[in-house]
């Protein structure tokens, strides 16, 4: 599970000559469809990377090609989602010699992208660093999201240098139209899902509903930790979100031929969709999209949009099992681990959250400059895994000064950090416990873009109604008291925390 | 959309369900509209309805067949039942009371839902009569999931604002948020003792009021046994409650018999540690025994259900009986001339419906056999449906005149 990157040609290998075809005539279909832009499209079309689940993608049979080509092959996280240990990485999925090869890293570095190192010593080192029985309930929280920052941003900073390094692979990779295949020839997992889900898997732009036109300037942590404020829920809604993104990525690729593709353009609102879903799945707590959507920097209808897709593309599989969860938590802390060998404490781990973060000042092509110098190796896979290696580093100055530990939630306006943080801290204190409401998501205007440190001056009148759902929680019992038979409504209280009204530069698609 | 839209069936908060049939294979099917709101998004019994009634497959398990999306709505596609079980128990009971041959085909159905929900991991969290959906092939089915979560991944938000009032377990309504499946096992237990009586068991109005009936007639735990509950469930704060000894349940159902009567026992239990697992009672001797101790004087044939069956209704398994075996009925009145005397039906019926019933429960054990399981018994639900449209209105069973000892109780 949790590939971090793609293997970019493993998938080629598996696909059926039937399919190739396919490929070839309908190959200029996306990109007349998805008349949005074309930068757009070409980046979620790509095929490269995503968070992937080698148990369900990378099976025996394909391995061998991925072995193979491992030059072209990216990190994992977690290799097998089938098996009890996470990290006993099945040897056939280790391209040992090509990973040394490719990995411009330091075996630390590339070990926590683990299909990279030889499995056997190394591997074990990192396993046993685990605590035997990892507590996802009792992590703390903020470590937890720093992690799971560090984690999404250097997927998303490699998906962003393979497709600023690489723009031939936008041609060839994933461009043949879903709806245009016949149903015969759509795989068997695609006879399982839902119409619903069928029909958005079938529609290129459905994935390009989380694509924003400019990358959001605040950071994935940041975000994060916004979201951990002033929508509280349990690790494991957050936990769940690398569960859903890898559910996406295998079945947009088991199901069609296009990937999904994670990248700095739309894991942010990947990850407020994803938020919202779990919390509402998993948890009797939750808040109202509208709350979401203004935690979130989202106009409401726009959140839930990308709600329902999220959902679409995921076909609604939303139940996780503990031994998975657990799976996933282990991962994440072997990336950490990884991330800072000298110290596998999580504070320390996330120093490295921030490491490719987008600043307001970091422009998308300046964030993919880097990426694509270091990528110009013979193979897309190359590229992905110097985009690691020669990216973080430079980047970890900045992160680490932006990521103090105590300012870091408040931290994704560089220069506006002390009113950021003081707004928060003054609407926490005034309004706690209090019903307020959120009902004016933080918006920026459509066309707004990161250089977003404007637009404070709507804020003063988000003071809320409560939308929380807690409210109104009787009903339920007094209907139940009226009839036997009426259902009480899941209702929930909770103080409700305003939400600081820092413009989280959430760039509208 | 593939389906035509008929009558509109019913509405709730957050949906309108509609009687629709598929253009393809005219099936018909329940349509249930969700209402997209632009406050909620995607409502959440929406997302947990689909996503945990999508992976639990069962034939006691309202199926949901497709999700379809529209430009404004999703419409979740079910398999059509008839009716819910309040509205049977209203239709085809003696002022709701149903006869103990149904009541125990619906229990074992009801258990069997809630067994494969736990199973799965998944608390259901509404049972109730309404809840319960009744096939013109005497199936009965766990629907409305909306209140249901899995608790594979203890995300410590439960809400105790779950499960109908009159339903609700003791411990919910002392306010534990730590509950599990328990809560369902107590929901089955007021059920079943509202298809033996008619009417709800505990009808509480609001909270304290819904446990003091309960304490009535369960009696009050003593102070140990709270603390105990108190200590598995941290959230709890004990009150003072008056001191009720308990009723025996025999004096609440004078209709039930023994065995029934120690199954509900067991399914209500204050302490929820003490409560009966699902997968439990099942094995329980009220479907196990092969003659139940009510069986009356003037039994209509075959309408003693093999033993471990599981469903469908009596009514199909009688008509089962009399479809298959007309030659060793014959003349089938006088099989069953000396009921007290003589088995229900021969041994060689009993062994022959008796591995029918198994092969049911293996089917459904295992889901790649399901399909074929539900062909073949389609076949004799076809004939169960010939049957109820023209006999039930003369069957003996169910109506006032059945079995006079259990009109009378002298228990």
């Amino acid at each position: 599970m949790l590939a971090l990157v793609h293997p970019l040609h493993a998938p080629d290998h598996r696909i059926s000559v039937e399919r190739s075809i396919t490929n070839i005539a309908t190959l200029s279909r996306p990109l007349s469809s998805s008349s949005g832009s074309a930068r757009t499209t070409r980046t979620a079309q790509r095929k490269p990377q995503l968070l992937h689940s080698s148990s369900s993608a990378f099976p025996s049979s394909s391995s061998h090609s991925f072995t193979s080509r491992s030059s072209s092959n990216s990190s994992a996280v977690a290799h097998d989602s089938q098996k009890p240990r996470p990290n006993a990485v099945p040897p056939p999925q280790l391209p040992p010699s090509t990973s040394t090869a490719s990995t411009s890293r330091p075996p630390p570095d590339s070990d926590s992208l683990a299909a990279h190192t030889p499995p056997s010593p190394h591997l074990q080192a990192v396993s046993s660093g685990v605590p035997a029985a990892f507590d996802i309930h009792t992590y703390p929280s903020s470590d937890l999201l720093r992690l799971l920052a560090s984690l999404l941003t250097q997927i998303a900073s490699t998906n962003d240098a393979l497709s600023a390094s690489d723009p031939t692979s936008h041609a060839l990779s994933g461009l043949s139209s879903a709806a245009q295949l016949e149903e015969a020839s759509r795989p068997p997992i695609w006879h399982t899902l839902t119409s619903a889900s069928r029909s958005s898997l079938a529609n290129p732009a459905s994935a390009l509903t989380f694509h924003a036109r400019n990358i959001p300037t605040i950071a994935l942590d940041a975000y994060l930790l916004r979201i951990l404020r002033y929508c509280p829920t349990t690790n494991e809604v957050f936990l769940a979100l690398l569960v859903y993104f890898d559910r996406m990525s295998r079945l947009a690729s088991d199901a069609t031929e296009r990937t999904f593709v994670i990248d700095s353009y739309n894991v942010h609102r990947l990850v407020i969709a994803g938020v919202t879903v779990a919390s509402k799945f998993f948890s009797d707590v939750f808040y109202t999209n509208s709350r979401y959507a203004k935690v979130g920097g989202l106009p409401q209808a726009e959140l839930n949009q990308l709600e329902l897709q999220f959902l679409l593309l995921n076909d609604f599989r939303l139940v996780i099992s503990t031994e998975e969860m657990q799976r996933y938590a282990e991962q994440l802390i072997l990336f950490s681990q990884s991330q800072s060998p000298s110290s596998s404490t999580p504070s320390t781990a996330s120093s490295n959250t921030t490491a490719n973060s987008h600043s307001p000042v970091l422009s998308p092509s300046q964030s993919h400059a880097p990426s694509s110098t270091s990528s110009s190796g013979p193979t897309q896979a190359m590229g992905a895994i110097d985009a690691f290696g020669g990216r973080i580093a430079p980047d970890r100055t900045p992160s680490m000064r932006s990521a103090h530990p105590h300012t870091d939630n408040a931290r994704w306006q560089g220069e506006r950090d002390d009113d950021a943080d003081a707004s928060s801290i003054l609407s926490e204190t005034e309004t706690e416990g209090g019903d307020t409401t959120d009902d004016e998501p933080t918006i920026r205007p459509p066309n707004s873009t990161c250089s977003s440190s404007s637009n404070y001056g709507d804020a003063g009148d988000e003071e809320g109604e409560g939308e929380f759902k807690a409210d109104d929680e009787p009903e339920g019992e007094r209907q139940a008291r009226d009839r036997g038979d009426a259902t009480p409504e899941l209702r929930a209280r909770r103080l409700v925390r305003e939400i600081s009204e820092e413009d989280v530069g959430m760039s509208s698609p | 959309m593939n389906y035509i839209q008929l009558e509109k069936l019913g509405e709730g908060t957050y949906a309108t369900v509609y009687k629709g049939r598929s253009r393809t294979t005219n099936e018909i099917v329940a349509l249930k509209e969700i209402h997209l709101d632009a406050e909620e998004g995607t409502p959440s019994t929406a997302i947990r309805e689909i996503s945990l009634m999508k992976e639990l497959k069962h034939v006691n398990i309202v199926r949901l067949h497709d999700v379809i999306h529209t430009e404004t709505k999703l419409v979740l596609i079910f398999e059509y039942c008839d009716q819910d079980l309040k509205k049977y128990m209203d239709q085809h009971g003696d002022r709701g009371a149903l006869d103990p041959m149904t009541v125990r085909s619906f229990m074992y159905q009801l258990l069997k839902g809630t067994s494969f929900c736990h199973e799965n991991r998944v608390l259901h969290r509404d049972l109730k009569p309404q809840n319960l959906l009744i096939n013109r092939k005497g199936e009965l089915k766990l629907g409305d999931f909306g209140l249901a979560r899995a608790f594979g991944v203890p995300v410590n938000t439960f809400s105790n604002e779950v499960v109908t009032l009159w339903y609700r377990a003791p411990d919910v309504l002392l306010g534990s948020r730590t509950y599990n499946t328990s809560i369902d096992v107590w929901s089955c237990g007021c059920i079943f003792a509202e298809m033996i009586s008619g009417v709800p068991l505990f009808r509480g109005r609001d909270n304290q009021d819904q446990l003091l009936h309960i304490m009535r007639i369960v009696g009050t735990p003593d102070d140990r046994v709270l603390r105990k509950i108190a200590t598995e469930s941290p959230e709890i704060t004990l009150k003072q409650y008056p001191r009720y000894p308990k009723i025996s349940f025999q004096q609440v159902l004078p209709k039930a018999t023994p065995q029934a009567l120690d199954l509900l026992e067991r399914l209500l239990q204050f302490d929820p540690s003490k409560r009966i697992t699902a997968t439990e009672a099942l094995s329980h001797p009220y479907f196990t025994s092969t003659v139940s101790p009510a069986y009356g004087p003037t039994p209509t044939p075959g309408s003693m259900p093999p033993p471990q069956f599981n469903y469908p209704h009596p009514h199909a398994h009688q008509q089962q009986q009399q479809q298959q075996q007309p030659s060793q009925h014959i003349p089938q009145p006088q099989a069953y001339v000396h009921p007290q005397q003589q088995p229900m039906y021969s041994q060689q019926d009993a062994a022959r419906l008796q591995a029918h019933a198994q092969a049911q429960a293996m089917a459904q054990a295992q889901a790649q056999a399901q399909a074929q399981a539900q062909a073949a018994q389609a076949q004799a639900h076809a004939h169960a449906q010939a049957h109820i449209q023209q006999q039930v209105p003369s069957a003996p069973y169910g109506g006032p005149g059945y079995p006079a000892q259990y009109q009378q109780a002298p228990r």
